[in-house]
């Protein structure tokens, strides 16, 4: 039968159950289309070398400005620190101290940011007093990203553990072989709280979120979970928000983002906290990593140059270039007001300034 | 930039439009009477022509990742690995990022940090020369009408290009002399233009004084008089910069980065990009 005879033939309970089927096909229909649609066009632009990205359709590309761009500022910065750039001329970014988990939360915690407690602390996977820990606990390498060297654990009534990041059970013994695999020269390890969600039971594991900050103004945030490389099976979920709180839909439409978590509940902490941390890092744009917990906000850590930098639609690349160049003309004029940016002067006019005297 | 299909760039530039915001979803108002035959096929037909734009923008997804790819040496590049990618650097990105940053001067044409005021003002241009011990006359009425200039597109202590221009001919040398063609397209290349005499020296004083300049980048205009090199201006915020093709743009993009870095080793040596903690800085060596 055809879908004009069904439809003709159909009683009315049928034919309003066939619409309500149809405007759930096209409301998935419009949500794919416009996250393909966002996707190209952040793939357009990806194709353009930084020069015609910058250039665009000016009818004199010599003299022409260009326009703001996130992606192009933050890939700079990436590439001076991962390609050896800053290193080659003798420039350590003070940021990177902050590298290391427990530095960047010495850090937010002279700033008055609560940070978790670290519970102890050893020098090699094997000189872990498992013992001494409570029945939760965090295990963590102080460096690596990505989760990889982080173990959230709760001992189970068998003398084992479950690893909440993937849901398995575990060993000591594993998890130490899992630690030495990429343990490298400066590593050292740290157990902490185990913190819990807000809202979420006594194993629930908090979600990240993580605030793109631009020297003192933070810009862009997301809600992130299962972003963890060792939890392969876990599907990551995240969802994005401007300052002001509004939900950016397809606007980081090269990953996956998802509806299921919670958006962020103390917005307003989230910025201040933020706002304190990023204004004491003398760099333009840097990213913030929070937990929200039982017991209010957490710090997490600094995140310099992350793995995966947001390739967002032009729109918003634009508007976060704009943050991002006002950051660094707020940086600049700080440096010039205290007197460590300026134009140099030789010894040749000294002493001529000198002998004037 | 690879082309594409009109009719879908129209399309993209619709939904561009509409991206900033959440999209409206579930726009057909659920039904309170039975709907229509009509309804149901304007309906399915809706649904049919949304198909029909996803198909096509998957298509172009599709080949936006080959075009990615092959930049990256492979088929194709996923989309999770975008993000990954470093970029390549650039001249022209580069330059024109610290420009516009710049600009945000109360004082546009000075710059944030006032080097514009004093590269506009010939008493202080010279002092700034004199200081470094480079002999030069500065004259900036030596300027247009006086014969070629020779531009030193200098990377704070860094000769990158040297370019002789007359009216609109141009020429290009690199530092060491040779002459990379016609690299420049919005310009007329004549290869007959005389390299300067003192080509070895101008780049000696502009690495000198260049890399006393608190700008990754700069050009430095001189002409050749009888009497010997007049530097005739320093430009930190050139209107005019080159745009070059995209291997001499990557050149001279590296070249930026590392300016760059050098740029901010006066203030990181003088303490001031340590982290700021309450009453001082941060000393990460007490929590090792």
């Amino acid at each position: 039968m055809s879908d004009e005879t069904a439809d003709r033939e159909a009683p009315v309970s049928g034919r309003r159950a066939k619409m309500q089927r149809i405007e759930e096909t096209l409301r998935r229909r419009r949500r794919s289309v416009a996250t393909v649609t966002a996707q190209v066009a952040i793939l357009s632009e990806e194709v353009r070398s930084p020069a015609e990205r910058t250039i665009g359709d000016a009818r004199d590309p010599e003299t022409t400005l260009g326009r703001p761009s996130y992606s192009l500022a933050a890939r700079m910065h990436r590439r001076h620190n991962t390609q050896g750039v800053n290193v080659r001329e003798g420039l350590n970014e003070p940021i990177l101290q902050l590298y290391t988990k427990l530095a960047g939360q010495e850090f937010a915690a002279q700033h008055g940011v609560r940070v978790p407690r670290v519970l102890g602390r050893w020098a090699d996977p094997d000189a872990v007093e498992w013992e001494s820990l409570p029945e939760r606990f965090v295990l963590k390498s102080n460096v690596g990203g990505g989760g990889v060297n982080v173990f959230p654990l709760v001992r189970d009534a068998d003398g084992g553990y479950t690893d909440v990041l993937t849901g398995e059970s575990t060993t000591s013994d594993e998890v130490r072989q899992k630690l030495w695999a990429k343990h490298e020269r400066r590593s050292y390890y740290f157990a902490e709280e185990f913190l819990t969600a807000r809202g979420g039971g006594p194993g629930t594991v908090p979600s990240d979120v993580k605030v793109f900050c631009f020297y003192g103004r933070p810009m862009y945030l997301e809600v992130r979970t299962g972003d963890w490389s060792r939890a392969k099976d876990v599907r990551s979920q995240a969802r994005a928000f401007a300052a002001d709180g509004t939900e950016l839909v397809d606007v980081r439409a090269l990953i996956e983002m998802g509806d299921q978590l919670k958006a962020p509940a103390d917005l307003a902490e989230i910025l201040e906290a933020s706002a304190t941390l990023s204004g004491a890092i003398r760099r333009p744009l840097e990213r913030l990593d929070f937990f929200e917990t039982d017991d209010g906000l957490v710090f997490g850590e600094v995140t310099q140059n992350p793995g995966h930098l947001p390739a967002l639609v032009p729109e918003w690349d634009e508007k976060l270039g704009e943050a991002y160049e006002d950051a660094y003309a707020r940086l600049l004029t700080d440096l010039v007001a205290e007197g460590a940016l300026h134009v140099e002067f030789g010894d040749d006019a000294e002493r001529l300034t000198r002998s004037a005297d | 930039m690879a082309t594409r299909p009109r009719a879908l760039l129209r399309l993209i530039g619709r939904r561009r439009a509409r991206l900033s915001s959440p999209l409206p979803i579930g726009t057909v108002a659920a039904p309170v009477v039975p709907p229509t035959r009509e309804q149901l096929d304007a309906a399915r037909q809706e649904v049919a022509a949304l198909d029909a734009e996803r198909t096509a923008l998957v298509e172009e997804r599709r080949r936006l990742q080959r075009v990615l790819g092959e930049q990256a040496g492979k088929s194709v590049m996923s989309l999770a690995k975008v993000e990954k990618t470093n970029g390549t650097p650039s001249f022209v990105a580069g330059v024109r990022l610290l420009q516009r940053v710049h600009r945000r001067a109360a004082n546009p044409a000075h710059g944030i940090d006032g080097a514009g005021a004093i590269f506009a003002d010939p008493a202080r241009t010279e002092e700034f020369v004199r200081s470094h011990g480079v002999p030069a006359t500065v004259a900036p009425a030596a300027g247009p009408g006086t014969g070629a200039l020779v531009v030193i597109h200098a990377f704070h202590g860094v000769v990158g290009l040297v370019e002789l221009r007359q009216g609109d001919r141009v020429r290009h040398l690199d530092p060491a002399g040779e002459d990379p063609g016609d690299i420049r397209p919005a310009a007329t290349y004549d290869p007959e233009f005389p390299a300067p005499a003192s080509l070895s020296t101008l780049c000696s004083w502009s690495v000198t004084l260049s890399s006393h300049i608190s700008r990754p980048y700069v050009q430095l205009i001189w002409v050749e008089a009888h009497d010997g090199p007049v530097l005739v201006a320093v430009d930190v915020d050139p209107e005019r910069i080159p745009v070059l093709q995209p291997e001499w743009d990557l050149r001279l993009g590296s070249l930026f980065d590392s300016a760059h870095a050098r740029m901010l080793l006066q203030p990181y040596r003088a303490g001031a990009l340590a982290n700021r903690v309450p009453g001082g800085t941060f000393r990460p060596e007490e929590t090792r």
